[in-house]
This record gives C-alpha cells, structure tokens and sequence, in this order.
C-alpha cells in the first residue's frame, strides 16, 4: 500500500515537473546516445584499420611446410629431404580446424615464359587450386581472375601480373592473346592489379598464375611441401599456426613441419591495434566524462528547484529516509526511461551518421550498459545528496521556497 | 553612451556577483564546458598521437621505401635472362645530392648463391650493401652486431648478418654468432642474426637471407665480376613524400645516365603501391573518425550545456520577473544571460583548453607515445568554448526575456 | 497621474476567455493613497500590474501622466518601471544571497542614469526604513517584517512616485503588518502615490481611498483620493 503510494507519488512528481523531467532525460538520452554512437563509430573504424592491415600485410596468413626453407619452389621436388603432403588432406584442413577461413596448397615456381616470339626468364609461376582465391584477394585490373571452372576443368588460360603484360604486350591489351611455359599455350584471361615490390626487392607484379591442374601438368611436383592458410581472426594466427602444425604432424607420424608466418606485420598490427584501443579506450572515458557532467548538473539543478517541495513533504510528515527514496526512485526511474530512448536514439544516431559518412560501426553491449550505470550513478551521487541537504532543511525555510535560489 | 556603458558596467558587476553567489551552479556549468572544450581537444591530440603511431608502424611494414631496380627486363629486349645491372654507386651519390626527401639510402647488389656451413648448404638471396640497409629496411637484429664503417672499408674480416631461417638450417640451436659460413666459396664470420621477419606481404619467407658488406663483395667478387648494383633502396622522409621523390629520382638517374628525351627507362622505381593505399585509407578512416568523434562530442556537449542553461533559467523565473519589475528591458535580461552563459563558457573554455593541452603530454610519456599539442585546435577549443557558451545561452535567453513578467513573479 | 479608460483585460485561457478586469475607468491624481479591496480573483492583482505597466490592458487605455501607455514600448514600459514605480510584493522577492544593502542598490542597474552617490542613497533608504544597522545582513537573517522593508527601501532609491504594493502584510504578522502600513503612510505624507492591494480590512481603512473589485468590476469607491484635494474618482459601474 505504502508502496503503490510512493510510486504514484513519484510519478505524479515526474509529470507535474515535466518540463524538468524532460530536461533530465534529454540530458540522459544524449549522453547515451553519444556515448554509443562514439563507441560503435570507433570499434567499427578500429576494426576497418585492422582488417585493411591485414589485407595488405596478409596478417591472417601463414604457411606450413615440409621443409625448413625453400623460397619458391614449394611442391616441385622433395630435394631437402622434406616429406610430401597430401592434396586431400590440406583441403581437409578448413573442416577440422575452427578458425580457418580458407586453404590452399602452394604451388610456386620460376620458369621462362614467351609472348609475341619473346621469352623472359626466372618468373614466378604459381598453381592456383581451389581456395587460392578465398587466401590471396588479389583483384584484377583487366579481364577476370580464374574462376572455379578453369580450376576444375584444367583450362588452358593464365591471369598475369602487370608488369610481366606490360613488357609482352606493350599497351596492347593482352587479353585473349597467348602465352607459353614450357611450349604450352596459355590464353591470357586477366591482368592483376599492380602490388609492386615486396620488401624483399622483388617484384611482385611478375607473376603469371595458371590453374593448379595446368600446373602440375607443366612441372609434375612429385606432391605438396607448401600450404598456406588464411585465418579468420589476424590476432589468433599464432595458436591457429600451432593447431594446424600440430594436427597435421598427427596425420603424418614422425615427420616435422614448419610454420612461417608474417611477423612483422603481426607485430605491426599489434602495435596498431594496441594504439587504436587505447584511443577508443580515451575516447570513451572522455564521452562518459561529458556525458557525466552533463548528467551531474542536470540533477543538481532539478533537485535544487524542488526544494521547497520537499520542504512541504517534510512539513506534511516525510523523514528524510523518505525524500532520499524518493528522489532515488525518480532518478532510477528517468535514467531507465532516458537510457531506454538515449539507446535508440543512439542506435539510430550511429546508423544515420556511419551510412552518410561511409563509416563502419560496430555495436557492443558495453556502450548502452555504462552509459545506464553512469547515469543512475550520477543521479546518486549528484541528486541524492542535494536531496538529502534539501530534506535537513528547516522545513519552514524551505517552505519559504525562494529561500534556496 | 555614457548612461550606456555604465548600465553594461553595472549588469557586469550584477552578473558576476549572482555567479560568485551562485558559485556551486556556476562551478557545474564551467565544468560542464570545461569538460567538453578539454574532451575534444583530448580527442583530437590523441587522435593525431594514434595516427602518427599508426603511420610510424605502417612506416616499419615499409610504406616509405623507394626501391629502385637495375631494368628487370633487357631494353634491347635480346636474349632472356641476361641481367643488365644499370645502376652505380655514382647513381647513389648523385640521388643523395640532387634529390630532396630522401631519409636514407642503400645501395644493392642483389644475387642468389649458395650460403654453407659445417652442417649443409643453401641457396639464397644474397645482399650485398652497406649498413644503411638495415635503416631503410627498418631491419633489427636479434643477436650480434651490425658491421661497422671500418670493416667495410678495411673488407678484412669479413662479417655477415644472416636471416633467422638460414640460421635454424645451418647452426640448427646452436649460436650462429662467431662461427664461419661460405658465401660462394669466400668465408665470412658471423657478426649478427636479423630479427624475423616471416612472410612478406607477396607470402615470401624474408628471413631466408644474408646480407654481407658491399666493400667485401666488390673486393672478393664474391657475387662475380660485376660491380654495379642491381638495386638502390630508398627511405623517404614522409610517407606523403614517396610521389615526389619518385618523381625526382626517375628525373635525376635520367639525367645521370644521359638519356635522350626518346629512350626510355633502363631501371624501375618500385614504391609500395599497396602499402601506400592502405595507409591513405587507413590514416583517412582515422581523421574522419576524429572529425566525426569530435563534431558528435561538441554537439552532444553543446546540447547538454543548453539544457542545463535552460533549466537554470527554470530555477530562476521569478528572478527574472523581479528583475523586470524593477525595470530591466528585454534586452537587458538578454545581455544579461548572454553575458554569465559567455563568461562561464569562457572560464569554461579556457580552463578545458588549458587541461586539454596539458593532460595528453603525461599519458603520452605514460605510454610511450610521442606527444601532439593539438596547438590549432587549442585556438578552436577555446573559440568553440565561448561560441558554446553563447550559442547554447542564446535560446535561454530569449526564452528569459520572453517570460511574461506578471508570470514569471508568480512562479515563486 | 495616473488614468484608467475602460480597461478590460482578457486572459485566453481554451473556450471561454476570462475577463479578469472589465470596463475599469479610475483616475489617480498625485498623492494619491489608494487601497484595492476583492476577494481572491477578483482581479485586484491585474489591476496592479497594469497600473506599474508590468502588463498592458487587453482593451481600453491607460495614461500615465497623460501619455498613452499604448504608445509607449516595451523598453519605454521598462524605464517607466525603473523609474517612475516601486514595486513591494507579498514575499518580498528579495535576492537570498544578496545582502540588505545589494538587494537594496539592485534597481540601479536598469536605471538610466544612477547618481554617482548611489550606495550612500541606498543606504540612506535603509535607514529611512529604520534597517541602517542591518545593511550586510542575508534576508535569511533578517525577520519578515524586517526583509519587507528592505524590500520598500529596495521600491523607493530611484525616487519613484508611485509605490505599488500587492498584498505587502500578507505574510507578516500584526506587529509587523502596522509597521509597514505606517511607513507606507508615511510615504504618502511625503509626497508618494501609494497603491495597496490586500483583503485586509484594518489597512484599507487607514487609506484615503478604497476601491472594491469583484469579479473584474469596481463595485464599492469610497473615501478621498487625495486628502487635500477634491476627490476625482471616476468608477464605472
């Protein structure tokens, strides 16, 4: 009974003051609602900035091999010693292990390669097999990658770097015209974009990538030293290398294998990810910060309008138990309330704004839970106690009503 | 005039007594301004911080390296494979000479060869270059010491840096530093072990590689007679400098090896098209970030500020009408608002500009971060503070002189 | 003097517009000591205000020293309030954490051309209200009789002529009340229109005059306006 009064008390008291309450949950709403919006813009970025890393340092790929060293040639010939992998089981590598994105054995190699009656020497070629796509997203600046089709079916047609279809071609465009490795005819599909050169000196951008079945044909690797695989979380390649070393040296008992992965970049990318979070972690404290002045002045400032009617409740029999409660529920009430409208606010605040500016977003429960906790903390901290002051008023002073101003 | 300006002396004076009365509240608001002046100055300091952190690292991964190759590919476009190494070490002075932005520079001799030991042989890269490789590469090493001037110049005791894969083929766990390996038949000692590098961005092994002086290479041809340098590595000062500098040192090596307006290039300029985007893009996502964060901070302040203006002005009514009664035109309760909300954001704005500037300085030695005073943005904080101040006093006040006055009394 | 001219003045409030005053015509010469009698609603409030142009009639005119107040802008209206009225409200109205003395000097502020000695008049004014002694006091600290007249003293430093008291006694107790109703006679003594809105019996019986409001209405006049001259009164019924 005492309750139900209470409660209706207060929001009797929220209505009649609505303008004050209105106040108090804008205040509410656009804290949380930029809080969130904050928070989700900069996670979105830091994950864009990671995944863009990643990309261009291939931070999520690792390679695995039969041999300790061996700079082209994966595959060709087991000429250090190493053992050979097979086909199935490297494929099979993306079904058993969690994590893995995408699979593909290494096929690489240097030959000379003729066009228009002119040879070059020592290109890397390399066997592109089911998967190759899916670890390496080189694009095309012409014509079209090898689609799955010339990967099955052994189509005679090869995609090539841009500098290798500059030097044949000259400004001709190369596609449909031919090619030759070792005397066989290639047709020329598709010219990559250019990545220039590695930091290793050698450029990248002479390549010729033939189907895998092509590819064998042209070299007959005896099997499979090399097998690269990208990973689906950059930051989790390390135990994803170690499984995957470690599950395939189980399928073939007493041999060793021998992980590379891109070290620099993971540490680069560490390095960045570790700044970016320190950042966003800045960023954050600094919107709860606004958000919690912001919140502080507005309950300061509605309790102290209200004192004279505490004063009157205290005149009418209220303990000062009573107006901290009450002045409590109120505030847990519009926080609630507020935060409730500040997170849909803030959802569509952060939708609007990442779809006009092309930003990403990413949204996480955090955000809308600490903006709530901050604000009823707030609400505590900078409406109870005021409340408190105002209800250890002299009633009559405080009845008096201008006396507080 | 006169009667004019001893009425704003006197609404002054009135002004800043209700506010030391008043501290407490106006102790909030100049919070409330401070906060959000310092917040965005905070933001956009560290924001600059991260991203010269972000481009620092993405400098490591080799964003601002120029590499210049020996013509790949035959200009008489005769027999295959025959190497035609075009670039000298003149070439290395006159691009230090006649090209501005350049940090660095190395010059290369790079050639496969056979690298033995005791326990095996392997064929690998082999580089051939003076100290300034390991800068412009931003190579370290993870044990020893990189070669010194003297010995390259003496070329006696031979020294070579080897990779971290020829290290486990050849010395397996054993300590590579101070035992001999054989580069093409000339012993060389083991000075250091280059830091892995795994995998390079095109998926080659970058630890498969030993990199021995220039001075001794020419000295014992241990890469063959020929003397010219099959590339020159180039570490430009500024990632945003690479276009430029390219653009030069085609312009200089052009000029150096006399060529005529119609012949073309016999070496390629190489810079790292890939890294480079992405750093733009990287570095741009970034800024929009900042700008974005910033704009949504300054808004979100802004109406925080207003409201408690207006709901200061709630609590006030009564003073208003009161103030009307004993004669205050509208425009002089206006003045009057504006005057506290420019004053308090203008206290507010210093003070957020001050600890804006300030507190980014400790957490950078904190962590290790190279401080950035946002010095531009210490001017628009303090401007956006005062234009806060009045732009979100502005409403309250009108909406204060507009309180009918009879009302306004009442509302006691 | 101040002239009334069949004011009427017209709240709207939804369907039916309430006329707080109707038809009041009244004239007020100088040294005039006018009570306003009525039951609460009446209207005796509104027919306040609009004599201390705080609010303009919704019809009718009002003259003050035979300018239109029609004629006169919101910033005219404001110097009249600064200088030719002094307001006295039922809860004084005083700034809490101002002292007696900056309560008092507060109306110097808007006034056009305040006199170079204004703090030694205002505190000239609180010891004409017998508060010289209280001059840094809080209102806090001071009894309500005691902040009523640091609020007349507040009414009086810009030398006004006319005192413009709504319900003054109303939270004071008798003592109290017979004190500023003395000192306000006092003031009419000295030269000053006094114009007292209250319910008070006793006080509007101490005034020269009394109009009676009910229902927007003047329905009761008596007494002289002016002591020594000849009642001019106009109240149409």
């Amino acid at each position: 009974m005492k309750k139900t009064l209470l409660l209706r008390s207060v929001f009797r008291q929220l209505g009649a003051n609505l303008l004050t309450t209105f106040f108090m949950c804008a205040g509410i709403m656009i804290g949380i609602a930029v809080l969130i919006a904050v928070i989700a813009l900069g996670q979105g970025t830091e994950a864009r900035i990671l995944e863009r890393v990643d990309r261009v340092g291939i931070a999520d790929t690792f390679t695995l091999r039969t041999v300790p060293w061996g700079q082209g040639g994966g595959g060709l010939r087991d000429e250090h010693g190493g053992f050979l992998l097979k086909f199935d089981d490297v494929l099979d590598l993306q079904n058993q292990l969690p994590g893995i994105a995408a699979v593909t054995p290494t096929l690489n190699t240097r030959s000379s390669v003729g066009a228009n009656s002119e040879a070059l020497d020592n290109i890397s070629i390399q066997g592109a097999a089911l998967g190759f796509q899916d670890v390496r997203d080189w694009n095309v600046q012409a014509g079209s990658l090898l689609s799955d089709e010339d990967i099955e079916l052994n189509s005679p047609v090869a995609v090539l770097g841009p500098a290798l279809a500059a030097w044949f071609f000259r400004g001709d465009n190369p596609i449909g015209n031919a090619i030759y490795i070792e005397d066989t005819q290639l047709e020329v599909i598709g010219v990559l974009e250019s990545r220039g050169a590695s930091g290793s000196g050698r450029n990248a951008d002479e390549i010729v990538l033939v189907p895998e079945k092509v590819f064998a044909e042209l070299f007959q690797p005896l099997g499979l030293s090399t097998v690269t695989v990208r990973v689906e979380d950059a930051s989790r390649i390390e135990t994803l290398a170690r499984d995957t070393r470690e599950y395939l040296e189980g399928l073939y008992p007493g041999e060793e294998l021998f992980v590379r992965f891109p070290m620099a970049t993971a540490r680069a990318r560490d390095e960045m990810a570790n700044a970016l979070s320190f950042y966003l972690t800045g960023v954050a404290i600094l919107a709860l910060l606004i958000g919690g002045t912001v919140m502080m002045n507005l309950t300061s400032l509605s309790v102290s309008a209200r004192t004279r009617e505490i004063g009157l409740r205290k005149a009418l029999g209220a303990r000062k138990r009573d107006i901290s409660r009450q002045v409590l529920l109120e505030t847990v009430m519009i926080s609630l309330i507020a935060g409730i409208a500040g997170m849909v606010l803030g959802y569509v605040l952060t939708n609007v704004l990442a779809a006009r500016l092309e930003l990403r977003s990413l949204m996480t429960w955090h955000a809308p839970v600490a903006g709530l906790a901050l604000s009823m903390v707030a609400g505590c901290v900078f409406g109870v106690r005021p409340a408190k002051r105002a209800a250890s008023l002299d009633p009559v002073v405080a009845l008096r009503g201008i006396s507080q101003r | 005039m006169r009667q004019q300006r001893r009425k704003c002396l006197s609404i002054l004076l009135l002004v800043v007594r209700v506010m030391v009365v008043n501290r407490r509240r106006c102790l909030l608001a100049i919070a409330g301004t401070a906060v959000g002046v310092a917040a965005v100055t905070i933001l956009v300091s560290l924001g600059h911080m991260s991203q010269i952190q972000l481009g620092h690292e993405l400098g490591r991964l080799g964003t601002n390296v120029l590499i210049i190759e020996s013509a790949r590919f035959p200009q008489g476009r005769s027999t295959p494979g025959s190497m035609g190494a075009t670039l000298t070490e003149d070439d290395v002075a006159s691009l230090q000479g006649g090209v501005e932005g350049i940090a660095t520079i190395a010059p290369v001799m790079l050639q496969q060869g056979e690298v033995s030991s005791d326990t095996g042989a392997v064929r690998t890269d082999i580089i051939a270059t003076s100290t300034s490789f390991l800068d412009v590469r931003g190579l370290g090493l993870s044990q020893g010491a990189p070669f010194t001037e003297p010995e390259i110049d003496s070329g006696a005791p031979d020294g070579i840096l080897i990779g971290q894969t020829i290290v486990t083929l050849l010395f397996g766990n054993t300590d590579p530093v101070g035992n001999t390996v054989n580069v093409n038949d000339t012993l060389f000692e083991v000075i250091g072990v280059l830091e892995e590098q795994g995998l390079d961005a095109n998926g080659e092994d970058q630890d498969e590689v030993v990199i021995i002086p220039l001075v001794t290479a020419q000295q014992y041809q241990v890469l063959g007679t020929q003397e010219r340098l099959t590339h020159i590595y180039i570490e430009v000062t500024q990632a945003e400098l690479v276009p430029m500098v390219k653009e030069s040192v085609i312009r200089v090596l052009r000029a150096a090896h006399q060529l005529g307006p119609d012949e073309p290039d016999h070496f390629d300029v190489f810079d790292q098209a890939q890294l480079l985007a992405a750093r733009t893009d990287i570095l741009g996502s970034l800024e929009d970030l900042v700008c974005v964060l910033a704009a949504i901070m300054l808004i979100g302040g802004g109406l925080g500020i207003t409201a408690v203006q207006l709901m200061s002005i709630r609590e006030r009514t009564w003073e208003i009408g009161l103030h009307r009664a004993l004669g205050a035109r509208k425009r002089d309760i206006i003045f009057q608002f504006l005057l506290e909300s420019t004053i308090l954001g203008g206290l507010g704005g210093v003070l957020g500009a001050v600890s804006g500037v300030l507190a980014p300085l400790p957490i950078a030695s904190a962590f290790s971060l190279s401080p950035v005073i946002a010095w531009p943005i210490l001017a628009i904080s303090l401007t956006t503070g005062i234009a806060l101040g009045i732009a979100s006093g502005v409403y309250p006040a009108i909406y204060a002189s507009r309180l009918d006055p009879v009302v306004a009394l009442r509302s006691g | 003097m101040l002239r009334l001219e069949k004011v009427f003045r017209v709240y709207a409030s939804g369907d039916h517009p309430i006329e707080a005053l109707r038809q009041i015509s009244l004239e007020l010469p100088p040294r005039s000591f006018l009570a306003v009698q009525g039951k609460s609603g009446s209207g005796k409030s509104t027919l306040l205000n609009i004599l201390g142009c705080l609010d303009r009639p919704t019809s009718g005119t009002y003259c003050v020293d035979g300018q239109n107040t029609e004629d006169i802008s919101d910033d005219g209206l404001a110097a009249l309030r600064s200088q030719k009225f002094g307001f006295i409200f039922q809860s004084f109205n005083l700034l809490n954490r101002f002292n007696a003395l900056e309560n008092v000097m507060l109306p110097y502020i808007y006034s056009p051309d305040p006199p170079a000695d204004y703090k030694a008049i205002a505190h000239q004014m609180l010891e004409r209200v017998g508060l010289g002694s209280r001059s840094q006091h809080l209102p806090g600290e001071l009894s309500g009789g005691q902040q009523q007249r640091v609020a007349i003293a507040r009414a009086l430093v810009n030398s006004p002529d006319v005192i413009l008291a709504d319900e003054p006694t109303g939270a004071l107790d008798s003592q109290s009340s017979r004190e500023i109703v003395d000192l306000l006679a006092q003031l009419n003594i000295e030269g000053k229109t006094v114009i007292i809105v209250t319910h008070d019996g006793e006080i509007a019986a101490q005034c020269s005059s009394v109009v009676t409001l009910a229902d927007g209405q003047v329905v009761d006049l008596r007494g002289t306006l002016v002591p020594d001259q000849d009642p001019k009164v106009v109240a149409t019924l």
